[in-house]
């Protein structure tokens, strides 16, 4: 006898042929990431100058050696994605998740403070939006220089704005909701209603929100890395993959190709688990 | 000596309204017997929801309690409880059920669940223990196989079925005192009618006082022995249930009883349903003197100047109407306290 929701997520999963296949796809982009060191057939940072520009395996240069071929500098672009899918799947998953802790947090303090303080908060929150998110990167990554943790702190702390109105929205219609006064009259305080009642009719929403920001997120990242402002070479990630790529599209497509496509496939397959997750978390269906 | 388990005096709840403050419960009082079953009857809007919700203090913003007292056996006077006391009253010593059903449980979490939660903090006990309560309640109030349907969800159950587990909700921690709001309103009659026994059933078994509110007189005939009825926040009638339908002395009540169709009277059914002309007022406008004076057909000049107040006319049987006047001493104004004022003289 088991009261809990996490029960009826195994049995759900098998079901749906969508979700399998997301989830497979990426489980298995987060083993080979945790496992890089094992998996990865080369050293992604040992140049070969004598080698540069191999092209994948299967086509006519190619060889097994490398089999999605070679970089400028020699390094092999298998072992550069699975160790890069490290930085991306790290900064896309901590990002949503810090962002979705912070951001509900303040949904739900804005919704029951109400008054000045949600004014504040939605007003910093509409500021937020308003600004381009480039810029806003830019100076504090100026500020705080470039690392993995302060692109994490930065897309974080940036992306809360989206579940924070979600969840504020959502928490002012629940604790208006017939059953929230049924159990006060029951008894409930505050923070027992936000935790066992709020929370798990917000749930839905927030991994909707969630599944949109990891590919977000991880596309920014992208861009920061793209910029500079992301890793630092040699350390690779997906987007700074796909920047050096850029001077050498026309003569070896596989730079750029190669780590859009792990972009892409993640970020499908994330959307995939996410909308199979929030069918599954919902009792009606 | 019958024990008072809730005495109301006097209560009053305000709201702010265009032209000042409004009073939605003006003034309201009465009280309630262990093991009886109080109706307070009115239409929609008379204030009796906003009573009910007055006493367990739960008025919601921008309404506010702006006086009177409540008092619950065993905690005095609980308009100054604080805020953790009350949460501890609620739902342990006074419960109160909800119109509708479906909508007052929470729809992701297993109807269990939501037993389980309020029987840990009110009566502190472990998952396991408070789980087999939760199974013992279902089965009290009437539901078959109670250890399938405490894992089930809201929306697998029906109307009927979701009354009885808030019913069950409600009793689970032996409440003293169950405010029922307008509980089988939202079912089809052939389920109220089963809710309306359950209800009596609970009374026989637990001896838990039960203040029913409700617009439907036919509910208050079936279920309750004493009744109240309101009128633009004030208590206009209050009596046995069997001296109300006998013989109602309030021209509202007679409207109202005067309003339902008898069934079986086919002359009734075929003439036009008698109805009380004009409206409910509202709350900013009220008529000067008694508030029904606009729709009453037995209206006279004092009821348009002057408010009447509540009289006994008859042992047990009060009244607030001036064609019952008070030249006698005026009722004590709660229901078995003989305190008595001095007679209100016409000018």
């Amino acid at each position: 006898m088991t009261l809990g929701w996490s029960s009826r997520l195994g049995r759900n999963l098998l079901g749906s042929k969508e979700a399998l296949v997301g989830a497979v796809l990426v489980g298995l982009f987060a083993l080979a990431s945790i496992a890089a060191p094992w998996v990865s057939p080369a050293d992604p940072f040992a140049q070969d100058l004598a080698h540069r520009l191999i092209p994948p395996a299967w086509q006519s240069g190619g060889s097994l050696q490398h089999l999605l071929g070679t970089d400028q500098l020699g390094r092999d672009v298998l072992a550069r994605v699975i160790h890069g899918g490290r930085i991306t799947l790290i900064v896309g998953f901590a990002c949503a998740f810090i962002a979705g802790v912070v951001g509900t947090l303040l949904g739900i303090v804005a919704a029951y403070a109400g008054g000045r303080i949600d004014s504040l908060i939605m007003r910093i929150a509409d500021v937020q939006l308003s600004l381009p998110f480039i810029i806003l990167a830019i100076a504090l990554i100026a500020v705080l220089g470039p690392s993995l943790f302060n692109i994490i702190i930065v897309l974080g702390l940036t992306s809360w704005v989206r579940f924070a109105r979600v969840v504020r929205a959502e928490t002012l219609v629940i604790r208006e909701s017939n059953y929230v006064e049924a159990v006060v009259a029951l008894g409930a305080g505050k923070w027992r209603i936000i935790w066992r009642h709020i929370l798990p009719n917000v749930a839905s929403s927030i991994i909707v929100v969630a599944t949109l920001e990891v590919p977000r997120l991880i596309l920014m990242e992208a861009s920061l890395s793209f910029l500079g402002l992301g890793v630092q070479p040699p350390t690779p990630s997906w987007g700074s993959m796909a920047a050096d790529g850029r001077t050498y599209l026309t003569i070896a497509w596989w730079l750029t190709t190669a780590p859009g496509i792990a972009i892409t496939v993640v970020a499908l397959s994330v959307n995939l688990l996410g909308d199979w997750l929030r069918d599954a978390l919902d009792v009606r269906l | 000596m019958p024990s008072p388990v809730l005495v109301v005096d006097q209560l009053r709840t305000e709201f702010p309204g265009p032209t000042g403050p409004v009073s939605a419960v003006d003034g309201v009082s009465f009280s309630v017997d262990r093991g009886r079953i109080l109706g307070l009857v009115g239409e929609s809007g008379c204030g009796k929801s906003m009573t009910a919700l007055s006493i367990m203090r739960l008025v919601p913003p921008p309404g506010r309690a702006a006086g009177g007292s409540v008092h619950v056996e065993g905690h005095g006077d609980i308009m100054g409880l604080s805020r953790s006391r009350m949460r501890a009253l609620r739902g342990g010593d006074v419960s109160m059920i909800f119109q509708d059903p479906m909508s007052s449980l929470n729809p992701v979490m297993r109807v269990g669940e939501q037993m389980v939660e309020g029987l840990r903090y009110h009566r502190g006990l472990g998952r396991r223990e408070a789980f087999e309560r939760a199974v013992e309640m279902l089965h009290l109030v009437g539901i078959q196989n109670p250890q399938r349907r405490v894992l089930e969800y809201p929306h697998q159950m029906s109307g009927g079925m979701c009354q009885r587990v808030m019913i069950g909700m409600a009793l689970c921690c032996e409440p003293k005192l169950i405010l029922a709001d307008e509980p089988t309103t939202a079912l089809d009659v052939t389920i109220q009618a089963q809710i309306l026994r359950l209800i009596h059933e609970v009374r026989e078994r637990t001896g838990t006082a039960i203040v029913l509110i409700t617009h439907d007189l036919g509910v208050i005939a079936e279920t309750a022995e004493d009744v109240c009825v309101m009128y633009a926040g004030v208590i206009v009638e209050r009596s046995s249930v069997r001296r109300l339908f006998a013989q109602p002395l309030h021209p509202y009540t007679s409207g109202l009883l005067r309003s339902v169709v008898a069934s079986h009277d086919d002359a009734a059914i075929k003439s036009p349903l008698p109805a009380i002309r004009g409206s409910v007022p509202s709350l900013s406008e009220l008529p000067g003197g008694c508030r029904f004076s606009d729709r009453c057909d037995h209206v006279m000049e004092r009821c348009r100047v002057e408010a009447p107040v509540l009289t006994e006319v008859e042992p047990g049987h009060e009244v607030r109407c001036w064609l019952y006047p008070a030249d006698q001493q005026p009722s004590p104004e709660v229901n078995g306290a003989r305190e008595t004022r001095r007679a209100d003289v016409e000018a």
